[in-house]
């Protein structure tokens, strides 16, 4: 594969989505998955001649970035990125070779969520929105919307669960 | 899933709002291990928020990302870690002189501006390549940025020291957490010239300060008003 800028470029638009979301799955704390990710595209591009032609790239990524995370957990806690060791680990046993939707089924589950959200009541879709578009959380989201925070709380768990269950319902078997 | 799962869940809620304990992620960890669907469950609902913070935070847009991406594979091939700390050492040792003007270096009027923490920092390279494992304070003088609003590189706020030397730029990651950084100021609005000292090491190509003291600088002087002509020139 020539490897120029405009192939970086083409390459970090198609699989950084769903890297980012294998990355979480192997169990990276929230504020730190695009640093992750990110150290896989520049490892990525620095071995780039080891990349064989025709090869799966997406499963390429996915391995360097599975190898980011087996050496974090080899950090101290206090310097790891990622969640809980023990939680981090039980992810990082998983067998499944594919955590998250492949870069082709990966729209599929994008738009379903979509969808899925769209349906939401007007205040729940609001809640779901500013929870994850800044840095409100349960807290400060209480206050924003005159609710207590262990109201708030228990609407995002009821509204992540009805979402996800319509998920599930929209992609079946795509998603693994 | 089985039907009573009200422990799994309440733990996930704390883990979706980044208030798992350590005992509660034990707890939750024995749980997905113990049961299959329910480790699929939390697979699923990691990927699912993720993507969903991916479309809501403006600054993990697949466009921020892929700048973020630009930024540090640009850095990275200007010059690695190594190049700039042996670059530094040679300048500090008087190898390399800056061409400035045809001046020597330590000549020019604001040389001294940048020879105390230059000098701190030879005496600090001189041992930090002597014995690498030993912690010795080095202070770099730079600009504080923000990790999310300006790189793109997380969405929590932190900050990194943005350094020019010569003419390439270099970031250096300031150790997380650190209380002297409410010092720094409204990092995120626009860069702020410090100094910082600490243990400066590389990880994973990139420079860590492990951060002992922050030095906040003054704001350059403004320049002297322009005198005005008078209005009517007699």
């Amino acid at each position: 594969m020539t490897w120029d800028d405009s192939t970086f470029d083409a390459l970090v638009r198609e699989h950084q989505a769903g890297l980012r979301a294998w990355i979480r799955a192997l169990g990276a704390q929230d504020a730190w998955v695009d640093d992750i990710a990110q150290e896989v595209f520049l490892i990525a591009h620095r071995r780039r001649d080891a990349f064989v032609e025709g090869g799966n790239i997406g499963a390429w990524l996915r391995g360097i970035a599975r190898n980011l995370v087996i050496n974090e957990r080899r950090k101290d806690a206090r310097r790891s990125r990622l969640l809980h060791d023990s939680l981090a680990e039980v992810l990082l046993d998983e067998p499944v070779p594919d955590m998250a939707p492949s870069v082709h089924d990966l729209p599929l589950v994008v738009a379903a969520m979509n969808d899925c959200v769209g349906q939401l009541p007007e205040r729940s879709r609001e809640l779901l929105r500013r929870r994850y578009a800044g840095e409100e959380n349960a807290s400060t989201l209480a206050r924003a919307l005159d609710m207590s925070s262990q109201a708030v709380r228990q609407t995002l768990v009821r509204v992540r669960a009805v979402v996800k269950a319509c998920v599930e319902g929209k992609v079946g078997e795509v998603w693994p | 899933m089985s039907a009573d799962n009200t422990r799994y869940d309440e733990l996930v809620a704390a883990l979706h709002e980044g208030e798992l304990a350590a005992a509660e992620a034990d707890e939750l960890a024995a749980l997905v291990r113990a049961q299959p669907e329910l480790r699929r469950d939390l697979r699923r609902q990691l990927v699912l928020w993720e993507l969903w913070s991916q479309q809501q935070a403006p600054e993990r847009t697949a466009e921020s990302f892929l700048a973020a991406c630009r930024t540090r594979l640009r850095a990275e091939s200007e010059d690695d870690s190594a190049t700039f700390l042996s670059g530094l050492h040679r300048r500090l040792t008087g190898a390399e002189r800056a061409p400035s003007r045809g001046r020597r270096w330590w000549r020019g009027p604001l040389a001294w501006t940048w020879a105390a923490p230059l000098a701190a920092a030879l005496v600090a390279m001189i041992a930090w390549f002597a014995l690498p494992r030993t912690a010795q304070a080095t202070t770099l003088r730079g600009e504080a940025i923000c990790t999310a609003c300006m790189l793109h590189e997380t969405h929590e706020h932190h900050p990194v020291l943005r350094i020019q030397d010569g003419g390439t730029t270099r970031l250096c990651y300031l150790e997380s957490d650190h209380p002297l950084y409410r010092e720094i100021g409204n990092y995120c609005s626009a860069p702020i010239p410090i100094d910082a000292t600490g243990g400066l090491r590389t990880e994973n190509g990139r420079l860590i300060l492990a951060v002992q003291a922050l030095a906040r600088l003054a704001p350059p002087p403004a320049e002297p008003p322009k005198e005005t002509p008078p209005l009517i020139p007699f």
